[in-house]
């Protein structure tokens, strides 16, 4: 592997590391919420995201 | 060779969150509250990802041509996780419900489609690097919420 691809592997790394660590950011906030209001936040994130899919 | 070697590391990245992610989700969570979790993972991968591709047109890395051929399927994902979410509500309320389990697994496995079709596109239509190898990370974290979905549901 050369180096060009090599530096293309670890940014894919860094960044899927960044976005695992949001994930875990995410978990955090929702300790101590129940499953219920999990599951409602997680439809007003969807709401948000075709929101911003729709201004593409 | 130097292709069957490069698709080798990808598919070793892809196994290497999807197992360390789904590790991390099922370490002492109950099934349902790993599905609740999973489908607000993907909704908020899902903003990451419109985000990204938002910045990068107004920011003239991408064109509006190359944004609307990725765009159809962001807003499939986007509708398989809403109806996900839906029967994930009636699985949460009643872990017996068969129906709404098998529904589940059915979705997932077309949202899981749907995000490697968006990433073959991405692959093609983001042409800036950065941008293309964020993309493909932010899918790659989205498929790790999926793996972890079906995992569960198949336990």
């Amino acid at each position: 592997m050369d180096i060009e691809k090599l530096i293309k592997l670890i940014a894919l790394v860094q960044q899927g590391i960044l976005e695992v660590n949001n994930m875990i950011a995410n978990h955090k906030a929702q300790e101590g919420k129940t499953d219920i209001e999990i599951s409602e936040h997680a439809e007003k994130a969807n709401k948000e995201a075709r929101e911003l899919i729709d201004r593409l | 060779m130097h292709k069957r070697r490069k698709i080798t590391n990808i598919v070793a990245l892809v196994l290497v969150f999807n197992l360390s992610f789904a590790a991390m989700c099922n370490k002492e969570d109950s099934k349902t509250r790993t599905l609740a979790r999973a489908t607000d993972d993907f909704a908020e991968g899902q903003k990451s990802a419109a985000n990204l591709l938002l910045n990068a047109k107004n920011s003239g890395l991408m064109s509006q041509e190359d944004v609307n051929e990725i765009k159809p399927f962001l807003i499939e994902a986007n509708d398989l996780n809403a109806e996900a979410i839906t029967l994930a509500r009636d699985f949460i309320n009643n872990p017996n419900n068969l129906t709404a389990k098998e529904g589940l697994i059915s979705i997932i496995n077309r949202i899981s489609a749907s995000l490697v079709r968006a990433n073959n596109i991405g692959l093609v239509r983001i042409k800036n690097k950065e941008t293309q190898v964020a993309f493909s990370a932010i899918i790659i974290a989205m498929q790790s919420a999926v793996t972890t979905a079906i995992i569960v549901l198949k336990k």
